[in-house]
């Protein structure tokens, strides 16, 4: 069977919009902490950065920008971590031998997870950075609008770090699919 | 122990139209250095209900998660419809449903899209499924419930909703694990109908339990299993007349004495001394044997203080043949045994 992770993705998602408490704070979350960081620090660091120079071939930004970066960061891990955990609780409350019962491929489950995980975290960071462009951040700045979307487009399947684009420096991202496949290859290990 | 050869499993070649769907050879299990399941062989019949009764920690659920592939094969040899549970494992997951010992159903989930999900595991085709769902929905009446959180069922419901489940892909075999533990008897009752009409419409049921009532009533064959092996095989009613056809309690003044007065009597099968009694399994109506059993006594000089007559049930085979009562963990109907209340 050839799509069996998208079964297995289908679920997670379920489980995901299920309780609208969870999911609105969920996304809202993050915004949030843009917000009262991004805010409420981004004038004092403006202000103190603003007399120092700029090294050669950097680009400089505003303190917004960059930490609107290391939010979608740290959400992503987050976002990343807990998805891959469902894996562990799926099996400790015996819901995994379901699926392990079923004719699914093992790398199906794993794919599923994963493409879920990403999927929160990319709705999550695309929710940072619309907020993020609302209230002054400069994701992209001085991409030229192909090169946004052949970035965009470049890292979805690896997970939703195309954000780091806009990070001075390009600070390697974390990918989700690995997240879940190491939490996953450590913790669970399933019979064939 | 096999009752009548032509039960057993290794009973000379079998006609291709009766060809059993289940066949077990010698498997063995070890968990560490405890042996769970130690050599059983045994075959399932197209279209039969067939019962592992044993106490808990008998090997039964062992058993099952190598036959239904969620435990490494280790020894011995066990094919399901043809297909072999060490190499062909995919094949024998495409073929089997199963409802595990314990409620595996996500909380978080609907009762219709947990068929749903089911279906589509097994990569159902998107109409055949929806069909199926609304069949089983029908079949196990929660129709009303399809839109209901699966938490906010109640024990039964979410028994009924595996088992559907456990339809969903119309498998070959269904393995129920206990499927009725920690269910009130009404509930029981109407479970057992369930399963019964899936039987009835042609699935082959392999079934566990530690409850007599459960085996006796549902199996066409039951393999009494502990300590890992079979004990014993046979029908609910070859198992019992084992036993003799009634059983016969007696206390008396003399207990030794009565019982090597009464072994001569041709109908007796067997005497089995208890610690104020003994019991007589007699091949003929007790009834009509018993004014015999009395005169005897009564000429040898024997004064009877206690006398009970009843037919074997489950509870007596299972007592006769694993030399104890099962080990419960509670829920099971108190009912009252011969051979077990001898031994109080």
């Amino acid at each position: 069977m050839q799509d069996g992770f998208l079964t297995i993705y289908w679920r997670d998602m379920i489980r995901f919009v299920r309780f609208k408490s969870l999911l609105v704070s969920s996304l809202l979350q993050p915004a949030l902490w843009l917000a009262f960081f991004g805010i409420a620090m981004a004038s004092n660091f403006d202000a103190v950065m603003a007399g120092m120079p700029v090294p050669e071939g950097a680009k400089a930004v505003g303190y917004l920008t960059f930490m609107g970066c290391g939010i979608i960061a740290m959400t992503t891990l987050f976002t990343s971590l807990f998805s891959g955990i469902v894996i562990l609780f799926d099996k400790n409350w015996g819901l995994m031998r379901e699926i392990l019962a079923s004719p699914v491929s093992r790398n199906h489950i794993v794919a599923g997870i994963a493409l879920s995980g990403v999927t929160k975290s990319f709705i999550q960071a695309v929710i940072i950075m619309g907020f993020g462009v609302l209230i002054g951040a400069a994701f992209f700045a001085g991409f030229t609008p192909l090169r946004i979307v052949i970035g965009i487009a470049g890292v979805l399947p690896l997970g939703s770090d195309c954000h780091f684009h806009g990070k001075p420096g390009g600070a390697p991202g974390c990918h989700d699919a690995s997240y879940h496949a190491d939490l996953f290859c450590k913790q669970c290990p399933l019979p064939d | 122990m096999e009752i009548h050869p032509e039960y057993s499993c290794m009973a000379g070649p079998v006609s291709a139209g009766d060809a059993p769907i289940i066949l077990v050879e010698a498997l063995e299990h070890t968990y560490g250095g405890f042996k769970a399941v130690d050599g059983i062989s045994f075959s399932v019949k197209k279209g039969e209900i067939f019962s592992f009764l044993g106490p808990n920690g008998a090997g039964k659920s062992t058993a099952i998660n190598v036959l239904i592939t969620l435990l490494a094969l280790q020894n011995g040899k066990a094919t399901i419809a043809g297909h072999d549970v060490k190499t062909d494992p995919q094949k024998i997951r495409e073929s089997i449903g199963i409802v595990f010992q314990d409620i595996t159903l996500d909380r978080d989930m609907t009762v219709w899209e947990i068929l749903e999900f089911h279906g589509r595991l097994y990569g159902m085709p998107l109409a055949e499924r929806r069909e199926r769902i609304e069949e089983l929905l029908n079949l196990v009446q929660l129709d009303a419930k399809r839109n209901e959180l699966t938490k906010k069922l109640s024990g039964g419901m979410k028994r009924r909703l595996e088992i559907a489940r456990g339809l969903m892909t119309r498998p070959l075999v269904l393995f129920l694990d206990e499927p009725t533990i920690g269910l009130d008897p009404q509930t029981r009752m109407r479970m057992w109908e369930y399963i019964r009409s899936v039987n009835r419409e042609g699935t082959t049921i392999f079934l566990t339990t530690h409850y007599m009532d459960e085996a006796d009533q549902l199996s066409d064959r039951i393999s009494i299993i502990d300590h890992g092996k079979i004990i014993i095989t046979g029908t609910p009613w070859q198992l019992k007349n084992t036993l003799g056809q009634d059983l016969i309690y007696l206390e008396t003044s003399d207990n030794p004495a009565a019982r090597r007065l009464l072994e001569s009597l041709p109908s007796v099968r067997e005497i089995t001394e208890k610690k104020q009694g003994i019991v007589l399994m007699v091949n003929e109506d007790g009834t009509r044997l018993l004014p015999g059993v009395i005169d005897t006594l009564r000429e040898a000089g024997i004064a009877i203080t206690t006398i009970n007559l009843k037919k074997p049930t489950m509870d007596d085979v299972f007592v006769f043949y694993t030399g104890k009562e099962i080990r419960d963990e509670g829920q099971q109907p108190a009912r009252g045994g011969f051979l077990r209340a001898a031994r109080h």
